[in-house]
Protein backbone atom coordinates (compact mmCIF):
# COMPACT_ATOMS: atom_id res chain seq x y z
CA UNK A 1 0.00 0.00 0.00
CA UNK A 2 1.18 3.37 -0.33
CA UNK A 3 0.01 5.31 2.64
CA UNK A 4 1.38 8.68 0.95
CA UNK A 5 -0.67 8.34 -1.66
CA UNK A 6 -3.73 7.86 0.08
CA UNK A 7 -2.94 10.84 2.01
CA UNK A 8 -1.46 12.91 -0.53
CA UNK A 9 -5.27 12.43 -2.13
CA UNK A 10 -7.01 12.89 1.52
CA UNK A 11 -5.38 15.81 1.64
CA UNK A 12 -6.54 17.70 -1.77
CA UNK A 13 -9.72 16.77 -1.28
CA UNK A 14 -9.89 18.40 2.23
CA UNK A 15 -8.15 21.79 0.81
CA UNK A 16 -10.63 21.41 -2.22
CA UNK A 17 -13.26 21.54 0.64
CA UNK A 18 -12.15 24.12 2.86
CA UNK A 19 -11.50 26.40 -0.48
CA UNK A 20 -14.87 26.15 -0.95
CA UNK A 21 -16.06 26.26 2.64
CA UNK A 22 -14.40 29.50 2.88
CA UNK A 23 -16.22 30.84 0.06
CA UNK A 24 -19.75 29.89 0.99
CA UNK A 25 -20.87 33.37 0.82
CA UNK A 26 -20.96 32.52 -2.88
CA UNK A 27 -22.57 29.57 -4.58
CA UNK A 28 -21.43 26.86 -6.05
CA UNK A 29 -23.04 25.35 -8.57
CA UNK A 30 -22.57 22.07 -10.87
CA UNK A 31 -22.26 23.13 -14.84
CA UNK A 32 -22.20 20.12 -15.90
CA UNK A 33 -21.75 16.32 -16.27
CA UNK A 34 -20.15 13.70 -18.68
CA UNK A 35 -20.05 10.55 -19.61
CA UNK A 36 -17.73 8.85 -22.43
CA UNK A 37 -14.86 6.02 -23.60
CA UNK A 38 -11.10 6.56 -23.14
CA UNK A 39 -8.46 4.30 -25.59
CA UNK A 40 -5.14 5.17 -23.66
CA UNK A 41 -1.65 3.70 -24.61
CA UNK A 42 1.00 3.69 -22.57
CA UNK A 43 3.87 5.99 -23.59
CA UNK A 44 8.09 5.32 -23.10
CA UNK A 45 9.02 1.96 -21.88
CA UNK A 46 5.35 1.09 -20.21
CA UNK A 47 4.25 0.79 -23.72
CA UNK A 48 6.60 -3.12 -24.20
CA UNK A 49 4.66 -4.15 -21.28
CA UNK A 50 1.20 -2.89 -21.45
CA UNK A 51 -1.30 -2.88 -24.65
CA UNK A 52 -3.59 -0.47 -25.43
CA UNK A 53 -6.65 -0.03 -23.22
CA UNK A 54 -10.75 0.95 -23.83
CA UNK A 55 -11.66 2.19 -20.75
CA UNK A 56 -14.44 4.65 -19.52
CA UNK A 57 -14.85 7.58 -17.22
CA UNK A 58 -17.55 9.86 -15.89
CA UNK A 59 -16.79 13.81 -15.25
CA UNK A 60 -18.51 16.64 -13.40
CA UNK A 61 -17.36 20.72 -13.83
CA UNK A 62 -18.96 23.10 -10.84
CA UNK A 63 -18.41 26.80 -10.81
CA UNK A 64 -17.23 29.14 -7.87
CA UNK A 65 -17.29 32.66 -9.52
CA UNK A 66 -16.26 33.85 -6.05
CA UNK A 67 -13.37 31.85 -5.65
CA UNK A 68 -12.83 30.80 -9.39
CA UNK A 69 -13.65 33.39 -11.23
CA UNK A 70 -15.93 33.00 -14.67
CA UNK A 71 -12.40 31.73 -15.97
CA UNK A 72 -11.70 29.13 -14.13
CA UNK A 73 -14.34 25.85 -12.95
CA UNK A 74 -13.70 22.84 -10.85
CA UNK A 75 -13.55 19.39 -12.76
CA UNK A 76 -13.88 16.10 -10.79
CA UNK A 77 -13.79 12.54 -12.47
CA UNK A 78 -13.58 9.24 -12.00
CA UNK A 79 -12.28 6.53 -14.71
CA UNK A 80 -11.67 2.91 -15.35
CA UNK A 81 -8.73 1.38 -17.81
CA UNK A 82 -8.10 -2.24 -18.37
CA UNK A 83 -4.60 -2.93 -19.64
CA UNK A 84 -3.57 -5.84 -20.93
CA UNK A 85 -0.11 -7.76 -20.60
CA UNK A 86 1.78 -7.96 -23.32
CA UNK A 87 4.02 -11.23 -24.45
CA UNK A 88 2.43 -13.83 -22.30
CA UNK A 89 3.16 -17.12 -22.99
CA UNK A 90 0.23 -18.82 -21.12
CA UNK A 91 -3.60 -18.28 -22.01
CA UNK A 92 -4.11 -16.48 -18.36
CA UNK A 93 -6.45 -13.22 -19.38
CA UNK A 94 -3.64 -11.23 -16.64
CA UNK A 95 -4.81 -7.47 -16.39
CA UNK A 96 -3.69 -4.41 -15.09
CA UNK A 97 -6.96 -2.51 -13.98
CA UNK A 98 -7.05 0.83 -12.93
CA UNK A 99 -9.40 3.10 -11.11
CA UNK A 100 -8.84 7.02 -11.12
CA UNK A 101 -10.22 9.51 -9.10
CA UNK A 102 -9.31 13.33 -10.28
CA UNK A 103 -10.09 16.76 -8.65
CA UNK A 104 -8.60 19.86 -10.78
CA UNK A 105 -9.40 22.80 -12.35
CA UNK A 106 -10.55 24.06 -16.00
CA UNK A 107 -10.11 27.14 -18.05
CA UNK A 108 -10.81 27.92 -21.73
CA UNK A 109 -14.51 26.86 -22.02
CA UNK A 110 -16.70 29.40 -19.91
CA UNK A 111 -15.88 32.31 -21.13
CA UNK A 112 -15.67 31.80 -24.75
CA UNK A 113 -17.93 32.72 -27.25
CA UNK A 114 -17.02 30.36 -30.45
CA UNK A 115 -19.05 27.67 -31.50
CA UNK A 116 -16.07 25.23 -30.69
CA UNK A 117 -14.74 25.19 -27.43
CA UNK A 118 -11.24 24.31 -26.64
CA UNK A 119 -10.18 23.95 -22.87
CA UNK A 120 -7.27 23.06 -20.95
CA UNK A 121 -7.81 21.23 -17.68
CA UNK A 122 -4.89 19.79 -14.84
CA UNK A 123 -6.38 17.12 -12.14
CA UNK A 124 -4.84 15.72 -9.40
CA UNK A 125 -5.79 12.70 -7.72
CA UNK A 126 -5.33 9.02 -6.78
CA UNK A 127 -5.01 5.84 -9.07
CA UNK A 128 -5.79 2.86 -7.77
CA UNK A 129 -4.43 -0.11 -9.30
CA UNK A 130 -4.79 -3.77 -9.54
CA UNK A 131 -2.78 -6.83 -11.20
CA UNK A 132 -5.05 -9.53 -11.64
CA UNK A 133 -5.23 -13.50 -12.54
CA UNK A 134 -8.36 -14.92 -12.67
CA UNK A 135 -7.91 -17.38 -10.62
CA UNK A 136 -6.00 -18.66 -7.73
CA UNK A 137 -3.98 -15.54 -7.67
CA UNK A 138 -1.65 -13.82 -6.05
CA UNK A 139 -3.31 -10.16 -5.47
CA UNK A 140 -1.05 -6.81 -6.33
CA UNK A 141 -2.44 -3.76 -6.02
CA UNK A 142 -1.44 -0.52 -4.78
CA UNK A 143 -2.73 3.32 -4.59
CA UNK A 144 -0.42 5.78 -6.31
CA UNK A 145 -0.73 9.69 -6.20
CA UNK A 146 -1.61 11.04 -9.77
CA UNK A 147 -1.79 13.90 -12.01
CA UNK A 148 -3.87 15.00 -15.60
CA UNK A 149 -3.45 17.21 -17.91
CA UNK A 150 -6.62 17.54 -20.45
CA UNK A 151 -6.38 19.73 -23.36
CA UNK A 152 -9.36 19.09 -25.41
CA UNK A 153 -12.78 20.58 -27.38
CA UNK A 154 -16.68 20.91 -27.08
CA UNK A 155 -18.84 20.59 -29.86
CA UNK A 156 -22.62 21.96 -29.20
CA UNK A 157 -24.74 19.07 -30.57
CA UNK A 158 -28.24 19.70 -29.98
CA UNK A 159 -29.79 22.22 -26.51
CA UNK A 160 -27.12 21.42 -23.11
CA UNK A 161 -26.24 18.52 -24.88
CA UNK A 162 -22.80 18.68 -26.78
CA UNK A 163 -19.62 16.00 -27.75
CA UNK A 164 -16.44 16.55 -26.37
CA UNK A 165 -12.72 15.38 -27.36
CA UNK A 166 -10.05 15.44 -25.44
CA UNK A 167 -6.24 13.78 -25.39
CA UNK A 168 -5.78 13.84 -21.37
CA UNK A 169 -2.06 12.78 -20.41
CA UNK A 170 -1.63 11.01 -17.73
CA UNK A 171 0.90 10.70 -14.70
CA UNK A 172 0.75 8.31 -12.25
CA UNK A 173 3.72 8.40 -9.73
CA UNK A 174 5.01 4.63 -9.00
CA UNK A 175 8.28 4.26 -8.12
CA UNK A 176 8.89 5.24 -11.80
CA UNK A 177 6.06 7.30 -13.75
CA UNK A 178 3.79 5.75 -15.68
CA UNK A 179 2.53 8.00 -18.48
CA UNK A 180 -0.44 7.48 -20.73
CA UNK A 181 -1.67 9.05 -23.46
CA UNK A 182 -5.46 8.85 -24.38
CA UNK A 183 -8.32 9.67 -26.48
CA UNK A 184 -11.47 10.51 -25.29
CA UNK A 185 -14.85 11.21 -26.56
CA UNK A 186 -17.80 11.99 -24.47
CA UNK A 187 -21.03 13.61 -24.09
CA UNK A 188 -21.15 16.56 -22.05
CA UNK A 189 -24.80 17.79 -20.45
CA UNK A 190 -24.64 21.29 -19.61
CA UNK A 191 -26.67 22.44 -15.87
CA UNK B 1 -22.11 23.72 -1.07
CA UNK B 2 -23.77 20.69 0.64
CA UNK B 3 -23.45 18.90 -2.64
CA UNK B 4 -19.77 19.93 -3.35
CA UNK B 5 -18.87 18.26 0.29
CA UNK B 6 -20.74 14.80 -0.36
CA UNK B 7 -18.64 14.86 -3.60
CA UNK B 8 -15.49 15.07 -1.93
CA UNK B 9 -16.74 12.57 0.98
CA UNK B 10 -18.08 10.12 -2.12
CA UNK B 11 -14.30 10.19 -3.22
CA UNK B 12 -12.59 9.66 -0.14
CA UNK B 13 -14.64 7.02 0.74
CA UNK B 14 -14.04 5.26 -2.62
CA UNK B 15 -10.68 5.60 -2.09
CA UNK B 16 -10.55 3.70 1.26
CA UNK B 17 -13.08 1.42 0.48
CA UNK B 18 -11.42 0.11 -2.41
CA UNK B 19 -8.70 -1.06 -0.49
CA UNK B 20 -5.18 -0.07 0.60
CA UNK B 21 -3.05 -2.15 -1.72
CA UNK B 22 -2.18 -5.99 -1.21
CA UNK B 23 0.72 -7.85 -2.47
CA UNK B 24 3.42 -6.10 -4.43
CA UNK B 25 3.41 -3.16 -5.97
CA UNK B 26 1.88 -3.98 -9.22
CA UNK B 27 4.28 -1.85 -11.65
CA UNK B 28 7.22 -3.26 -9.79
CA UNK B 29 6.06 -6.82 -10.40
CA UNK B 30 6.37 -6.30 -13.70
CA UNK B 31 9.20 -4.09 -14.16
CA UNK B 32 12.44 -5.65 -15.42
CA UNK B 33 15.21 -4.63 -17.87
CA UNK B 34 14.41 -4.34 -21.66
CA UNK B 35 17.28 -6.81 -22.20
CA UNK B 36 17.01 -10.68 -22.55
CA UNK B 37 18.77 -11.93 -19.37
CA UNK B 38 21.69 -14.48 -18.39
CA UNK B 39 19.71 -16.96 -16.77
CA UNK B 40 20.35 -19.97 -14.74
CA UNK B 41 19.50 -23.49 -14.57
CA UNK B 42 16.45 -24.28 -12.38
CA UNK B 43 17.95 -26.72 -10.22
CA UNK B 44 21.34 -26.89 -8.77
CA UNK B 45 23.67 -28.13 -11.32
CA UNK B 46 25.36 -30.82 -8.93
CA UNK B 47 22.31 -32.57 -9.21
CA UNK B 48 21.72 -32.70 -12.76
CA UNK B 49 22.66 -36.46 -13.86
CA UNK B 50 21.39 -35.60 -18.01
CA UNK B 51 20.99 -32.46 -20.09
CA UNK B 52 19.40 -33.51 -23.45
CA UNK B 53 17.04 -31.68 -25.97
CA UNK B 54 14.55 -34.65 -27.63
CA UNK B 55 12.60 -31.59 -29.49
CA UNK B 56 14.43 -27.74 -30.54
CA UNK B 57 12.59 -26.02 -28.02
CA UNK B 58 13.52 -27.06 -24.71
CA UNK B 59 16.33 -29.07 -22.35
CA UNK B 60 15.46 -32.12 -20.61
CA UNK B 61 17.16 -31.95 -16.93
CA UNK B 62 16.95 -35.17 -14.86
CA UNK B 63 19.07 -36.34 -11.45
CA UNK B 64 18.68 -39.27 -9.86
CA UNK B 65 17.92 -37.72 -6.52
CA UNK B 66 14.85 -35.95 -5.79
CA UNK B 67 15.44 -31.95 -6.17
CA UNK B 68 13.86 -28.52 -5.61
CA UNK B 69 13.17 -26.56 -9.02
CA UNK B 70 13.75 -22.86 -8.58
CA UNK B 71 12.65 -20.06 -10.42
CA UNK B 72 16.06 -19.41 -12.58
CA UNK B 73 15.42 -15.09 -12.82
CA UNK B 74 13.05 -12.68 -10.99
CA UNK B 75 9.74 -13.10 -12.54
CA UNK B 76 5.67 -13.05 -11.83
CA UNK B 77 3.85 -16.20 -12.53
CA UNK B 78 1.64 -15.65 -15.44
CA UNK B 79 0.67 -19.47 -15.59
CA UNK B 80 0.50 -22.58 -13.91
CA UNK B 81 -1.08 -25.54 -15.89
CA UNK B 82 -2.04 -28.84 -14.76
CA UNK B 83 -1.12 -31.55 -18.03
CA UNK B 84 -2.63 -34.12 -19.66
CA UNK B 85 0.45 -35.96 -18.38
CA UNK B 86 -0.61 -34.64 -14.99
CA UNK B 87 2.12 -33.14 -14.40
CA UNK B 88 2.32 -29.04 -14.07
CA UNK B 89 3.42 -26.12 -15.97
CA UNK B 90 5.03 -22.94 -14.81
CA UNK B 91 5.54 -20.01 -16.79
CA UNK B 92 7.50 -17.48 -15.21
CA UNK B 93 7.30 -13.72 -17.38
CA UNK B 94 10.69 -11.67 -17.14
CA UNK B 95 9.80 -8.84 -19.57
CA UNK B 96 7.35 -8.10 -22.55
CA UNK B 97 9.68 -10.29 -24.85
CA UNK B 98 11.09 -13.05 -22.47
CA UNK B 99 9.25 -16.11 -20.42
CA UNK B 100 10.48 -19.06 -19.14
CA UNK B 101 8.25 -21.98 -18.89
CA UNK B 102 9.22 -24.89 -16.38
CA UNK B 103 6.83 -28.18 -17.02
CA UNK B 104 6.48 -31.71 -16.02
CA UNK B 105 6.66 -31.13 -12.36
CA UNK B 106 4.99 -33.90 -10.38
CA UNK B 107 4.28 -31.83 -7.25
CA UNK B 108 1.89 -29.16 -6.39
CA UNK B 109 3.28 -26.23 -7.29
CA UNK B 110 4.77 -24.16 -4.64
CA UNK B 111 4.03 -20.41 -6.10
CA UNK B 112 0.89 -19.03 -6.73
CA UNK B 113 -0.24 -17.57 -9.60
CA UNK B 114 -0.09 -13.67 -9.79
CA UNK B 115 3.18 -14.20 -7.24
CA UNK B 116 6.48 -12.46 -7.93
CA UNK B 117 9.00 -14.81 -7.59
CA UNK B 118 12.84 -13.76 -6.69
CA UNK B 119 16.00 -15.71 -8.62
CA UNK B 120 16.21 -19.02 -6.19
CA UNK B 121 12.87 -18.92 -4.88
CA UNK B 122 11.66 -22.71 -4.70
CA UNK B 123 8.88 -23.52 -7.22
CA UNK B 124 8.47 -26.65 -6.08
CA UNK B 125 9.95 -30.42 -6.39
CA UNK B 126 10.79 -32.98 -8.88
CA UNK B 127 11.09 -36.88 -8.09
CA UNK B 128 13.82 -39.46 -8.71
CA UNK B 129 14.35 -40.21 -11.97
CA UNK B 130 11.97 -37.77 -13.55
CA UNK B 131 13.04 -35.56 -16.13
CA UNK B 132 12.14 -31.34 -15.95
CA UNK B 133 11.54 -29.85 -19.26
CA UNK B 134 12.72 -25.42 -19.76
CA UNK B 135 12.13 -23.53 -22.11
CA UNK B 136 12.35 -20.31 -23.00
CA UNK B 137 10.05 -17.90 -24.97
CA UNK B 138 11.65 -15.11 -26.92
CA UNK B 139 8.80 -12.86 -28.43
CA UNK B 140 6.60 -15.78 -28.02
CA UNK B 141 8.58 -17.85 -29.60
CA UNK B 142 9.64 -21.47 -28.24
CA UNK B 143 13.42 -21.61 -27.64
CA UNK B 144 15.92 -23.71 -26.49
CA UNK B 145 17.30 -22.02 -23.02
CA UNK B 146 20.82 -22.94 -23.52
CA UNK B 147 21.65 -19.94 -25.69
CA UNK B 148 20.59 -17.76 -22.63
CA UNK B 149 22.54 -19.72 -19.90
CA UNK B 150 25.50 -17.95 -18.25
CA UNK B 151 28.87 -19.97 -18.93
CA UNK B 152 29.29 -21.93 -16.11
CA UNK B 153 25.69 -23.49 -16.82
CA UNK B 154 26.48 -24.15 -20.38
CA UNK B 155 29.58 -25.97 -19.96
CA UNK B 156 27.56 -28.05 -16.81
CA UNK B 157 24.69 -28.96 -19.55
CA UNK B 158 27.74 -30.00 -22.23
CA UNK B 159 29.61 -32.19 -19.50
CA UNK B 160 25.88 -33.96 -18.71
CA UNK B 161 25.23 -34.26 -21.70
CA UNK B 162 27.52 -37.15 -22.51
CA UNK B 163 24.87 -39.90 -20.92
CA UNK B 164 22.24 -38.86 -23.69
CA UNK B 165 24.63 -38.52 -26.67
CA UNK B 166 22.13 -38.99 -29.52
CA UNK B 167 20.37 -35.24 -28.15
CA UNK B 168 22.51 -32.07 -28.68
CA UNK B 169 21.51 -29.65 -26.06
CA UNK B 170 19.85 -27.87 -28.24
CA UNK B 171 20.71 -26.82 -31.53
Amino acid sequence: MDTKALFRFASIVAVAQLVFAGAAVAETQFTGIAAGATYSAPVGEEYQTYSESTGYRAQFWAKNDAVLGDVFQLHGSAGYRPYDIRGLTSSAAISLKQWAFFLGFETGRMTNPSWIKPFLGIDFGAVFSDLEAPTGYAKNSAFHFASEVIPGFEIPIWGALSFQASAPLTFIFTNKVFISLSGEGSLRWSL
Amino acid sequence: MKTLNFVGYLSLLAVVAAGCGEGSDPYQVLQNPDETPVIALPMEVAKITSAASSTRDRLELASNVAFNVVSPVEGYVTGITFEATSTYAISIFYNSSFSLVISNLASVPLVRLGERVTAGQVLGSVNIAQAIYYTAYLNGVATCPYVFLSAADKEAVRSRNLSAPSYPPCP
